[in-house]
């Protein structure tokens, strides 16, 4: 088989009581780009760390092209890393951080020449070969680090958050190039990162990691449209998901989400929910993205308009492209999302709507209802 | 990779020189000092098993009282003396002179210069007929002082010679802990009215505590090894009144061939030091606040 | 203002000279005929090198400054790549005992080198390395500071740097050479300063172990010149001895003074 295969990855570090990566396993296909995220602390720098070789495997197998790797050496698995931090060699120039790797598997000095050469060429570092790491911009050092990693032509090139450390404008910048660069290397990328747009616009495909544990993987649309649980659905989308806390009753025989004296009739939803809510104390959570709230007036947005709810507003973000209404009702506090054209002001009150094609059902433990 | 196999056989490959000369040099060192202390030897005949002879002669060994007697002597001179004069140093230093470079570097040259270089200098400064010192103090009319000579005096010229040897690391000591106390504290305290003095008294004073500390333990470290001073200047005398700890530990080892009871002395000695460290440590050791 | 800042000018003025005008008399006292060993001043028509001359005529004192550079210059280098191989195992790498070895290390620093002295002497008596190389150089190969001050700077070093390396296929010692010696030069250079000073002003223990002429260190030939009669109880000759032993370290310091300064000064986190 062609590409990366994780089976049941587990990494358990001394010390630890708790595993740090639990029964993690997927695939990779080449020429794919997955964006692994997750909370701080969830182990996605572990996962790629075990991959790289530079930590054990606890339990479980890591295939590449067919061949398990699990055990073989970091500087023969064919894997390269892209860190944070970049990780230069603070006393080498461009030249030599390139070459470092050839010069320890002690390449004859004409490949070295020509291989640097080639990446220096493809990252536009000609000019800055003899510099030092920092005499380099942010975004040159990062250049530098996708050519480190490109000399060693890997079959897997993995980026622990590699443009955290650049400012909003070059981040934006350096995505195209990573994704051009990607293309040209035709490796399977792996990439972390916390910044809900860079994962979105960049994924071929996502993976969503809570406490070590893999919760979803999918496109970039089938991760924001349709979250498996509660927490890929507040994880994912750059304003969190609104959570409305209530109950589930069931009322002649048809299920209904009711929150204080709001009431939403789920047979709208979709799904006639035969569930006998009485069980599990009833609990239920509705979530709903904050652009899928209408205020009443612009409720032809909405495919299926909700009923009516009253609200004030809290606060106003104008973001320029858009303006956030932190809002306060009967149903508890959530935020919408409006056209920047749109003018509310603090204080003002108004009636809103959700988007009842866009609602999603979750239980108390978090797991999704199907809608 | 396997990288927690590959750091053990590092580690252990690594450290073990270290661990082997560890053993050979020092450890089997220690464990043999606590063998002689019970012995009596002269590196000819085999040691002899003697008890708790040496440690009953150690306590009854007058010279060797008076060794330890001379050394603190020696450091209820020198380290007033040094952390004042230091100190004094340092804060003018601190203040934005010109040449502040040149004047630290001038009193920090013979703290890289030998202490024999030095003793044998100071030797001659100290003559009492034709000796720089006196020759000054002769021209603000005092008279010659016999420096090695008196019984009384030699301990406290050794206590100055060793000042001006060690004041310029113990300047830059303090130059360091003044300078890392952020101006900010003082311009607080000057809008609540503070004078120079008071800001002396209550800021940098109690800020440079960790500093004195260091120096305290560093001037007792000293003053325990003192050896080569009196073993040049005076050979320990007049009177005994300069015999060091170590200088009779040399003298019994190598003029006597006690072993044993030089190493009961080392061991004694060595006792001291940690006891005195661990006392200034529980009395004069504080916080860094910076 | 003013007033108080020349009183302070002038004070630290006879500080400084009270610091610089021994050794410049040391100097003019070592070119000057014996007659003029009264003289306190620093010039004289008379500057000769007879008194060097004398102290080269009576003892080997160019052997001496040969033994001093080779023990003090293979004692640096040890301490400086053993200290560097223990202070990376103990900063960057994980392995059982390492905790114990940092213990030891500590407790090597705290115990007052007296305790040691006398049964040292004896041990490398039964090496049979008395007055030999061996015997001044082996016992002072390592070193417990300097494997702390690498500790310390290695810990600096981010681990990504090894890890980047790892993953080129750089074993250990490769990352240590290639990348944690560069990168820790100001701790080397330190360390090299603090162990090649010492063992340069040692007199101690090469008066226990050494007692043959040859193989003598030049603080010591110097003091036992002084000291044990050779010169004859001639300033001239005494000072024109010291001087060889003074000027190798004055002429570095003048060139390194900043660097001088940073090593002893770094030097009180061993107390
Ligand atoms: N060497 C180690 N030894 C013990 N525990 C570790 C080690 N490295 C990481 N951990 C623990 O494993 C967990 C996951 O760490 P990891 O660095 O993989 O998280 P992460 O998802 O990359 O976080 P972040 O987003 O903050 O980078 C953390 O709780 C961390 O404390
Ligand atoms: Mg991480």
């Amino acid at each position: 088989m062609q590409g990366l295969e994780l089976k049941n990855l587990e990494k358990h570090y001394s010390g630890n009581d708790q595993p740090t990566i639990r029964r993690f396993s997927a695939k990779f296909e080449p020429g794919e780009f997955v964006v692994l995220v997750g909370p701080s602390g969830c182990g996605k720098s572990t996962l790629l760390r075990m991959i790289a070789g530079l930590v054990p495997v606890s339990n479980g197998a890591i295939n590449l092209d067919g061949k398990d790797i699990t055990n073989v050496e970091s500087n023969l698995r064919n894997i390269s890393m892209v860190f944070q931090n970049y990780a230069l060699f603070p006393h080498m120039n461009v030249y030599e951080n390139l070459a470092f790797g050839m010069r320890i598997r002690k390449e004859a000095t004409q490949t070295i020449e020509k291989t640097v050469t080639e990446a220096a060429k493809i990252l536009h570092l000609q000019d800055l070969l003899d510099k030092k790491p920092g005499a380099l911009s942010g975004g040159q050092r990062q250049r530098v680090a996708l050519g480190r990693a490109f000399v060693r032509k890997p079959k897997v090139i993995l980026f622990d958050e590699p443009l955290s450390n650049l400012d909003a404008r070059l981040r934006i910048e350096m995505r195209q190039e990573i994704l051009k660069f990607h293309e040209q290397c035709g490796a399977i990328s792996i990439y972390v990162t916390h910044d809900q747009h860079e994962a979105m616009t960049m994924a071929d495909r996502m993976i969503i990691l809570n406490q070590g544990v893999a919760c979803q993987t999918g496109t970039p649309e089938e991760v924001y449209n349709n979250p498996v649980d509660q927490f890929v659905a507040g994880f994912v989308g750059s304003i969190p998901m609104n959570f409305i806390h209530g109950r589930g009753i069931l009322n002649e025989g048809r299920s209904f989400f009711q929150v204080g004296s709001y009431k939403i009739d789920l047979s709208h939803i979709g799904k006639d929910y035969q569930l006998d809510w009485s069980k599990n104390s009833g609990g239920l959570t509705l979530g709903v993205r904050p652009e899928d709230i209408y205020l009443d007036e612009h409720y032809s947005h909405a495919v299926a308009p909700s009923p009516k709810m009253a609200a004030q507003v809290k606060m106003v973000e104008y973001l320029g492209d858009s303006t956030i209404v932190h809002l306060e009702g009967d149903i508890g506090s959530f935020k919408s999302r409006f056209n920047k054209d749109l003018r509310v002001r603090k204080s003002q009150k108004l009636d809103f709507v959700f988007d009842l094609k866009k609602l999603h059902l979750f239980t108390e433990e978090g797991n999704k209802l199907p809608c | 990779m396997q990288s927690e196999q590959s750091h053990s056989k590092a580690g252990i490959l690594f450290t073990s020189p270290y661990l082997i000369h560890l053993v050979v040099f020092f450890l089997y060192p220690v464990g043999f000092s606590l063998y002689l202390v019970f012995h009596r030897w002269d590196l000819m005949t085999d040691p002899e098993y003697v008890g708790l002879r040496n440690f009953t002669y150690l306590m009854s060994d007058h010279l060797f009282w008076q060794a330890l007697t001379n050394t603190l002597y020696f450091l209820v001179i020198h380290i007033p003396l040094q952390i004042i004069v230091a100190l004094a140093l340092a804060i003018v230093l601190a203040k934005p002179l010109k040449g502040r470079v040149f004047f630290r570097a001038t009193f920090f040259l013979p703290v890289v210069i030998s202490g024999a270089a030095v003793t044998i200098l100071w030797q001659r400064l100290y003559s009492t007929e034709v000796g720089l010192i006196n020759y000054v103090l002769s021209l603000v009319g005092i008279d010659a002082v016999p420096w090695l000579t008196d019984p009384g005096i030699a301990m406290p010229a050794i206590a100055i010679m060793a000042t001006w040897k060690n004041l310029g690391l113990y300047v830059v000591f303090f130059l360091a802990g003044i300078l890392a106390i952020p101006q900010t504290v003082y311009e607080a305290a000057k809008m609540e009215g503070a004078s120079s003095w008071h800001e002396f008294r209550y800021i940098t004073l109690p800020l440079l505590k960790p500093t004195m500390f260091l120096v305290v333990v560093m001037s007792t470290l000293g003053g325990f090894n003192l050896f080569i001073e009196p073993y040049v200047m005076t050979g320990g005398g007049p009177l005994g009144s300069t015999m060091s700890v170590v200088l009779y530990m040399y003298k019994q080892a190598f003029s006597f061939q006690h072993m044993g009871y030089a190493a009961t002395l080392g061991f004694a000695l060595a006792l001291i030091i940690m006891v005195c460290v661990f006392i200034q440590k529980k009395y004069l050791d504080s916080e860094r606040y910076y | 203002m003013s007033v108080r800042r020349l009183i302070l000018y002038v004070m630290l003025t006879a500080g400084a000279v009270s610091f610089i005008y021994p050794f410049l008399w040391m100097g003019s006292i070592s070119l000057r005929p014996m007659t003029e060993f009264q003289d306190l001043g620093l010039f004289s028509k008379n500057f000769t090198l007879a008194n060097y001359q004398a102290v080269f005529d009576r003892i080997p004192i160019g052997r001496a400054f040969m033994n001093s550079c080779l023990i003090a210059g293979t004692v640096t280098c040890s301490v400086i790549f053993f200290s560097s191989l223990v202070g990376y195992s103990l900063a960057k790498l994980k392995f059982k005992g390492q905790g114990a070895i940092m213990a030891i290390v500590m407790i090597s620093m705290m115990i007052p080198g007296q305790l040691t002295l006398i049964p040292l002497y004896q041990l490398i008596v039964y090496f049979g390395w008395a007055d030999s190389y061996l015997g001044l150089i082996v016992p002072s190969l390592m070193s417990g500071m300097g494997i702390l001050i690498f500790r310390q700077t290695f810990m600096t070093i981010p681990y990504e740097l090894m890890e980047a390396a790892r993953m080129e296929g750089a074993g250990e010692f490769q990352i240590l050479r290639k990348i944690f010696w560069p990168l820790a030069k100001p701790a080397i250079v330190t360390i090299g300063i603090l162990t090649f000073m010492g063992s340069w002003n040692e007199v101690l223990w090469p008066m226990i172990v050494v007692h043959e002429k040859a193989m003598m260190t030049l603080p010591q030939m110097v003091v036992l010149f002084t000291k044990g009669g050779e010169s004859g109880g001639q300033f001239g000759v005494e000072m024109a001895a010291n001087m060889m032993l003074v000027v190798p370290i004055i002429i570095s310091y003048s060139f390194f003074q900043k660097y001088f300064v940073e090593a002893l000064a770094s030097s009180g986190i061993k107390g």
